[in-house]
């Protein structure tokens, strides 16, 4: 019987190599379920009495059940579940989705007992960069002057107290559209409609060619410095990354974000300033870090595996 | 119809046409995909990067 569950997106590649390494190093059954294939999957059961199990549909095509389940990695729930051509009103198909959605999590907020990596609702509410960069500077990190606003005078106002240029980037990400971060100078910001139409982070580039990104599994930190001269370094051509170990302080700091955040993991986004100067610019509760070890040799996938058996062993499992 | 306008942020929509995907990148999701046989290739540019079938997933929920 599976022990640990990851909750994720179908022919997701962090999914299946911690699956195999949970298996081969801890001799632990990881239950893969598809949170966009629920529909049309069959396989998933509750009842108010409890009198038969919740069951789940893994991706494999078999169940899960969730009462033997001690551990769940909440990693996606979102995407675009795929819904068969044959419902054809768009109404139903929104529905069928929405139920599909609300059953998986009412399964598991309802009869889960065990260790959440981490909190489905913690997760959601520490995506808000908002609340991340107020998290961030009240635990003593430098964060970039920031502005988030929907008021072409402020904007500009901003802009210039900045030198007349600055870094603008989307609150949210979007499915399926690689997103960056970009240069906006003072004079390219005149139409107020634009401005005015959803709120955008403008913020105070932080000069330089090395960022970190770093991976936080419970207490343990682990480190990648990327070099890039790109503002984004997402796609860049130019990228290097190496494992890096950062001082104590700045891994206390981040490990207090988490903390701040209710969550349990989590993969931060940091810039250095020329002079050597750790900025935060976000942190994901769920980001992607298996092509740090693909582009450095840093063995996350161990990490990580190691991360899921140790919290298992604290829920004693 | 085209959009006229819209937010700022939004005018930063990445083309990836010009990515060459690392070979060390490349060379260790080869490896994955043939050493575990129900895992099919990234198909999204950037692979484990941008991280989802569906196309660029750097997004969170």
């Amino acid at each position: 019987m599976s022990k640990m569950a990851i909750v994720t997106l179908e022919g997701d590649i962090h999914a299946y190599l911690i699956q195999d390494a949970m298996a081969r190093t801890y001799g632990v059954d990881v239950a893969i379920v598809a949170a966009d294939r629920i529909p049309a999957a069959g396989g998933l059961n509750w009842q108010d009495d409890q009198s038969e199990p919740v069951t789940l549909p893994t991706e494999d095509g078999g169940t899960v059940e969730v009462s033997g389940l001690r551990l769940l990695w909440w990693r996606r729930c979102h995407g675009r579940p795929e819904v068969p051509a044959a419902v054809c009103d768009p109404a139903m198909r929104e529905l069928v989705v929405k139920d599909s959605l609300s059953a998986l999590r009412g399964s598991l907020i309802s009869a889960f007992t065990g260790t959440w990596i981490s909190d489905p609702y913690a997760t959601e509410r520490a995506q808000n960069k908002l609340l991340q960069l107020r998290v961030a500077r009240a635990v003593g990190l430098t964060v970039p002057r920031t502005l988030i606003s929907s008021d072409p005078e402020q904007i500009r106002a901003f802009a210039q107290a900045q030198g007349g240029t600055v870094v603008a980037k989307a609150l949210t990400g979007l499915l399926g559209t690689a997103l960056e971060a970009g240069r906006v100078r003072l004079d390219s910001l005149q139409n107020e409609d634009e401005m005015r139409l959803a709120p955008t982070i403008y913020q105070q580039e932080v000069s330089g060619k090395d960022h970190l990104r770093v991976m936080v599994f419970g207490e343990r930190v682990h480190a990648a410095r990327i070099r890039s001269a790109e503002l984004d370094w997402r796609l860049a051509n130019d990228a290097t990354i190496v494992p890096v170990e950062l001082d104590a302080g700045l891994q206390d700091m981040l490990r207090l974000v988490l903390v701040k955040l209710g969550l349990r993991m989590g993969v931060f986004d940091l810039k250095i300033t020329p002079g050597g100067q750790p900025v935060f610019l976000e942190v994901n509760p769920q980001g992607q870090f298996l092509f740090v070890e693909g582009m450095s040799d840093l063995p996350l996938t161990d990490a990580f595996a190691r991360f899921a058996a140790d919290e298992l062993a604290l829920v004693g499992a | 119809m085209a959009n006229t306008f819209g937010p700022v942020a939004g005018r930063f929509t990445r083309s990836t046409a010009d990515y060459v995907q690392p070979a060390s990148l490349a060379r260790w999701e080869r490896s994955a995909v043939e050493r575990l046989p129900q895992m099919r290739p990234p198909r999204g540019p950037g692979g484990s990067i941008s991280g989802s079938g569906q196309g660029w997933d750097d997004c969170d929920e």
